[in-house]
């Protein structure tokens, strides 16, 4: 498995490379001191700033409006309500499906698309400029037009998703293929490989790796691009009718809450993802 | 080279040849019974309307406001994003103090707080800046952070080593690194920033291409939405053309692309 060390790997390596190269091989007991101290004033630090963040803003608020600017604790609240009501975790998993739908959707798309334009330069370079259209088009501004040919429900929202994202996966592979060292390609096969065995040993690997790169990209746009089209057509029963609500009734904590709640799902799934990169990775050099 | 040119025009005479079957094709459904025309605008009424507006002078007057706010928010968007960037790049104390905050931002779905920054700021400009400022940011420290830990450190040591503070050190060796990063950086960034000003507009303001696209669509006149979706896409290729022979003129020389 070793063969599929493509440069995206190294180039990972060398952006990291720059903090481990200043430590020694064994961090001295002083110098780890010296870490934990940074790790501790780095904390604080940050505790100070989001401390300052929600004084500045609890004071702005009091002083001007507090109704269309929130309130920290007005937001927390909303963000506590989020994680705590039954009704809410159900809107908030009617969300989730159609973005995650979207987002597969999406992604089985733009693999099949670059794997298909990727396997002939001549349909590669055909293709190239209709997929640069598609990918200058602002995609934000077309689901009120996917609403109109699909109708107001989430047929419509998972259409729609999977081309504004399809883009993503598409490119993460297309890079990943041209960054693979024709040499091993060259290796495995003049070693015996099948093309079979090429496609699962040096391609299958490749687009995998690419998919993750690209996932990490999606997920924010995913989410914020579903319920941005759930406040469009205001059904109840997902996180967009609460957003489409606050934004109506100009109630800041509903919508800095749902936001915020937002940022949190989004952060949380790019953790996951970043797991299960290091994980594959891992797998992938042994 | 012959080859090479050969090539070129054939692929572009198939391509051309693709696109006129499919104008002429959408063309034909468009004027057959049944069809939807409250919807979707056929070829020759987008065409129509792009003459008029071009005619009437009406094209460069709904985009210059889209161009203000792409160019502007940019401007803003770079000099934020290469403070921040030089900041994280080059201290790793400010690298660990601000990758939550960075995660936390970009995570954020700011396109819904258009509403409410159209009520803070008013229908002006100003909310269509810091939305496209606030996505042109994240593209700009991603580049310049690369950028500066890309820098050799052999460089910065010999620089030190020859008395350069730290103030030397910014002029003389990170801001022209920097600055190749900021123009290599530029089709990316200009690109998410284009299509940063299109969105606000769209879902709050009452200027500029994207609310044009808005109306057509309001009032069911779907060649007004289609011709400006058309000029919007033209922007975003020719944009990203230039810069892309831009960025590649200056990186060409370089072991390693960005990203």
């Amino acid at each position: 498995m070793s063969v599929v060390t493509t440069g995206r790997n190294e180039k990972a390596h060398a952006v990291e490379g720059s903090r481990p190269a200043r430590t020694p091989a064994a961090p001295s007991s002083a110098r780890r001191r010296r870490r934990v101290g940074r790790r501790l004033s780095v904390l604080i630090a940050q505790i100070l700033t989001i401390v300052a963040i929600v004084v500045i803003w609890r004071l702005i608020a009091t002083g001007a409006n507090e109704r269309t600017l929130g309130t920290p604790d007005g937001t927390a609240e909303e963000v506590w309500r989020w994680l705590t009501t039954s009704e809410r975790w159900d809107a908030t998993l009617y969300t989730l499906g159609e973005a995650a739908a979207g987002t597969i959707l999406g992604v089985i798309v733009g693999t099949a698309v670059a794997v298909i334009v990727m396997s002939s330069s001549v349909l590669y370079a055909l293709t190239r400029p209709l997929l640069a259209a598609i990918n200058a088009t602002p995609k934000l501004v077309l689901v009120p037009l996917f609403i109109l040919l699909w109708g107001i429900g989430s047929n419509s929202r998972i259409y729609y998703l999977s081309f504004a994202l399809f883009y993503f996966p598409f490119a993460a592979i297309v890079t990943a293929y041209r960054d693979i060292d024709p040499e091993i390609k060259a290796s495995l096969r003049i070693l015996g490989a099948s093309h079979v065995d090429v496609a699962r040993q040096l391609y299958v690997p490749t687009t995998l790796a690419g998919l993750l790169t690209s996932l990490r990209l999606m997920i924010p746009w995913a989410l914020a691009a579903t319920v941005l089209a759930e406040t469009l057509v205001v059904q109840p029963g997902n996180m967009g009718s609460v957003v489409a609500n606050g934004q109506a009734l100009l109630n800041g904590n509903e919508v800095l809450g749902t936001v915020v709640f937002i940022a949190l799902i989004a952060l949380v799934s790019d953790r996951i993802v970043v797991l299960v990169e290091r994980r594959y990775l891992r797998w992938r050099k042994r | 080279m012959s080859e090479r040119l050969r090539r070129g025009v054939l692929i572009g005479t198939v391509n051309v040849v693709v696109l006129a079957a499919f104008i002429v094709w959408w063309q034909h459904r468009a004027d057959s019974p049944g069809f939807n025309r409250a919807l979707i605008a056929s070829p020759s009424e987008t065409w129509v309307t792009l003459r008029e507006w071009v005619s009437t002078g009406s094209l460069w007057r709904d985009l210059w406001p889209t161009l203000q706010v792409v160019v502007i928010g940019y401007l803003i968007g770079v000099v934020i994003g290469i403070v921040v960037g030089i900041a994280v790049g080059v201290s790793q104390w400010a690298r660990e103090y601000a990758d939550p905050f960075l995660a936390f931002f970009n995570a954020m779905p700011r396109i819904l707080l258009i509403p409410f920054l159209v009520v803070w700021l008013g229908y002006g400009i100003g909310p269509k800046l810091i939305l496209v400022v606030s996505v042109v940011v994240f593209v700009v420290v991603n580049y310049v952070q690369a950028g500066v830990l890309g820098l050799k450190s052999d460089l910065v040591d010999n620089f030190r080593a020859l008395g350069a503070t730290r103030l030397h050190l910014a002029s003389h060796v990170y801001l022209p690194g920097v600055a190749l990063w900021i123009v290599a950086s530029a089709r990316v960034a200009v690109g998410i920033a284009l299509q940063g000003a299109l969105v606000a507009e769209f879902f709050g303001s009452s200027t500029g291409l994207g609310a044009v696209m808005l109306r057509g669509q309001a009032n069911f006149r779907p060649a007004e939405m289609f011709a400006a979706l058309l000029v919007m896409i033209a922007i975003a290729l020719v944009a990203d053309r230039g810069l892309r022979s831009v960025e590649h003129r200056v990186t060409r020389w370089m072991p390693e692309r960005p990203a």
